[in-house]
């Protein structure tokens, strides 16, 4: 079974972009020991550095990542390369993080090799400026050490067991052009972090095995990363993410410990995010794939597209990040297709969400709020006793619910829980935002509906995809209720597992509910709220 | 759903020419199949909750009060022999019947169920061996609540009798639409009903 991971690893390795191979290549020097400071989003900033580490020694260091189709030859040196090693070596680096002005060290990695030429003309740059009594030098890394760094990682922690070989290679094969299958990728990667109901890891074990199931993300879902679907990129590193939080709190694993893994697969999907952005600046349509048929899932499309769209925008303003073209980009984006949202299913309610809150900051006032009020009646419009078709519930995903709706009527068995996971949550926002009157009129709608939660054991497990262990509560409301209880309830902002998992960053939460739908709840959307818009509440 | 026990055993190192992915969809077909039987019961059109997680459910009532009823299983065994096994259409009437035998199963649970929840809400009644009569109706008609429709209509409770009290039970919903005291009877009662349906309605409120 190794020898078969160990040709996906080498197959992922020959076909790796620079940008595939980046964040992969990053978490390799994580496992050794490397404090990274920095990943490239491929923008004319980074003056010749793709990765920006303080490696074990305390030494910083730089890398430049050139991907070869075989071996580098003197033509790519002299013609693209070069001039970028130049300015690898000989330009400082700008980071914060790096004080010391002493010379780091410079390293031209491939996952091809050199050419006999090429490894000469290095090493003359290396002569000569040793000869003028200069620091500089530069090293290299080639696919040879790339692949034993890599199958060494694996061997000690990726999967051995039949049906988790079989996942990662079914990954692996996948045309990278549809939805990320996510639920498969967070069982690997639980298996590589050795979860409940897979072999146990130690302490010391699960921390290493990070870096692992980074990598192991990272080959996994190479095609989507090759087909440019930045949607399914982000997915699979909130994925990541998410399942690596949980493993770390359930064995208490301090967030200092894996840093530099957390740190790198969240870059991962912040660039995936901004490449997106970039990505929508630049189409003059939102079509995509088979045009014949694409109006049946354009809205549904535009309602995902919103939704990250709108959490690009907040984890800018988060990260601090100056305002400028991007940021009109967003804005212009949502309040384009804003409109185009479509409520296909309770999935659906974090985008809508997302962009609520965006609007919310970005323009503040009471309009946003009427979309919540929408929201609140759709959902218990759906939910009335034989109406049809039934609000899909948030464990469906997007993909069944459009192949439900076209399917021939034999065939369409729904899933519709009987019961709203998001209603309470609506509600409670709208009546943070102390709309009282018109909560009063919806009020008697929301009395006839179900409200469902599923509570895992342990706080940690709402961060895992699926939990066999576990209640599923099903509330029906009280017909009279006191607007002073209501409101205090509303006003509960406490939610661990946000405020602990996921380093209490409120632009992950709101990308973490996108991708774990499912995993909304009451408590998470009061508590995002309060991050989100601290000084609104009505 | 069915389970089925084999009586033949041979050398599973062999491979057949086989056609698994025309066998999966009729798995899937002959599950359809069964749970439209299941779903054929008379409890059949009752909404029913997908539990996706987990290993239980809880129900927490209006009232404040929890139901936490753990799951139970609905199965039904079904042997083949080799002769029968061989023949796909002798297959299909077998995973019928079993499918009524766990639509029996389900429906006697349910009765069960009803009973003890309706006794401990005090709104079962005892009939002491009288057979079905119209005050017998109206007395458990009088312990429900009953809601009304858009247009005004009661959304009466459904009646489950056994096969044999059916001649009995029609001839009193013949009386109440013909026989004028049963009439008048029936509809002050549900004349009352509705405004307790309405002041349950209007309680749908936000105060404060």
């Amino acid at each position: 079974m190794s020898g078969v991971i160990e040709r996906v690893i080498e197959s992922w390795l020959d076909s790796a972009t620079e940008r595939s191979f980046q964040v992969p290549f990053s978490q390799i020097l994580a496992a050794k020991g490397h404090r990274v400071l920095h990943v490239t989003r491929h923008c004319g900033m980074e003056m010749g550095k793709d990765v920006i580490t303080i490696d074990p020694g305390h030494q910083a260091c730089a890398f430049q990542l050139k991907t070869a189709a075989g071996r580098i030859g003197l033509r790519q040196w002299h013609q693209e390369i070069h001039g970028q090693v130049l300015a690898l070596v000989t330009q400082p680096i700008i980071h914060p993080s790096i004080r010391s002005k002493a010379q780091h060290r410079s390293y031209l990695v491939t996952n091809g090799g050199l050419e006999e030429e090429v490894g000469r003309a290095i090493d003359d740059l290396n002569r000569g400026w040793e000869a003028q009594g200069l620091p500089y030098r530069l090293a290299t890394i080639v696919r040879g050490e790339l692949l034993s760094d890599a199958i060494l990682l694996e061997e000690a922690f990726w999967p051995p067991v039949l049906p988790d070989v079989r996942a990662l290679l079914e990954l692996y094969l996948e045309s990278g052009d549809g939805p990320l299958p996510k639920g498969k990728l967070a069982r690997l990667v639980e298996a590589s972090l050795g979860l409940e109901g897979h072999p146990k890891r130690t302490k010391t074990e699960t921390v290493r095995a990070f870096s692992s199931a980074a990598l192991l993300t990272a080959v996994a879902t190479t095609p989507f990363t090759t087909q440019d679907n930045h949607v399914a990129e982000l997915e699979a590193w909130m994925v990541f993410l998410a399942t690596a939080w949980a493993g770390a709190t359930a064995r208490a694993i301090s967030a200092r410990k894996w840093a530099s893994v957390r740190y790198i697969a969240e870059e991962a999907s912040f660039n995936a995010l901004a490449r997106l952005g970039e990505e929508l600046s630049g189409r003059n349509s939102l079509r995509e794939g088979d045009e014949l048929v694409d109006g049946a899932v354009r809205r549904t499309r535009i309602t995902i597209l919103v939704g990250l769209v709108a959490t690009y925008g907040l984890w800018r303003r988060v990260r601090g990040d100056e305002q400028g073209r991007d940021d009109e980009f967003i804005r212009a984006f949502c309040n384009c297709h804003g409109g185009e949202m479509i409520l296909w299913g309770e999935g659906a309610v974090p985008s809508f969400l997302a962009l609520y809150w965006y609007l919310k900051l970005v323009e503040p006032g009471a309009r946003p709020d009427a979309m919540i009020r929408q929201l609140i009646e759709a959902i218990t419009s759906a939910l009335r006793s034989g109406h049809e078709p039934r609000l899909a519930g948030p464990y469906e995903a997007a993909e069944e619910v459009l192949a439900r709706r076209f399917a021939a009527e034999d065939d369409r068995e729904s899933q519709n829980p009987g019961a709203s996971f998001s209603l309470e949550a609506l509600v409670h926002l709208f009546v943070r935002r102390n709309w009282k009157q018109q909560m009063k009129q919806l009020w008697p709608a929301v009395t006839r509906c179900a409200l469902a939660e599923f509570v895992p054991e342990e706080p940690w497990m709402r961060l895992r995809w699926h939990n066999d262990k576990g209640v599923l509560r099903t509330l029906h409301p009280r017909r009279r209720q006191e607007w002073s209880v209501l409101a205090t309830t509303a006003a509960d902002e406490e939610c661990d597992v946000l405020a602990d998992g996921l380093g209490g960053n409120p632009a992950l939460a709101l990308l973490f509910l996108q991708v774990f739908p499912h995993r909304l709840c009451s408590s998470m959307v009061r508590w995002l709220d309060g991050q989100v818009l601290p000084h609104q509440r009505g | 759903m069915v389970r089925l026990v084999r009586s033949l055993t041979r050398s599973l190192e062999d491979m057949l020419p086989d056609f698994p992915n025309v066998k999966r969809r009729l798995r899937e077909l002959i599950n359809s199949r069964m749970r439209a039987i299941v779903a054929s019961g008379p409890f059949g059109h009752v909404r029913q909750f997908l539990v996706p997680e987990g290993h239980r459910h809880e129900l927490i009532r209006e009232d404040g009060s929890v139901d936490a009823t753990p799951p139970h299983e609905f199965s039904q065994d079904v042997t083949f022999s080799l002769g029968e096994i061989e023949d796909f259409d002798a297959v299909l009437p077998r995973v019928d019947e079993a499918a009524m035998r766990i639509q029996e199963q389900q429906s006697r649970r349910i009765y069960e169920r009803i009973g003890k929840v309706t006794d401990e809400a005090g709104t079962s009644v005892d009939a002491g061996g009288r057979s079905f009569n119209l005050d017998l109706y109206l007395d458990m008609l009088a312990r429900v609540e009953i809601d009304f429709d858009d247009s005004g209509q009661a959304i009466l409770p459904e009646l489950h009798v056994p096969p044999d009290m059916m001649p009995r039970v029609r001839e009193v919903l013949t009386a109440i639409e013909n026989e004028p005291s049963s009439k008048k009877r029936f509809d002050d009662l549900m004349r009352r009903k509705k405004l307790e349906w309405r002041d349950r309605e209007s309680d749908r409120k936000l105060v404060g």
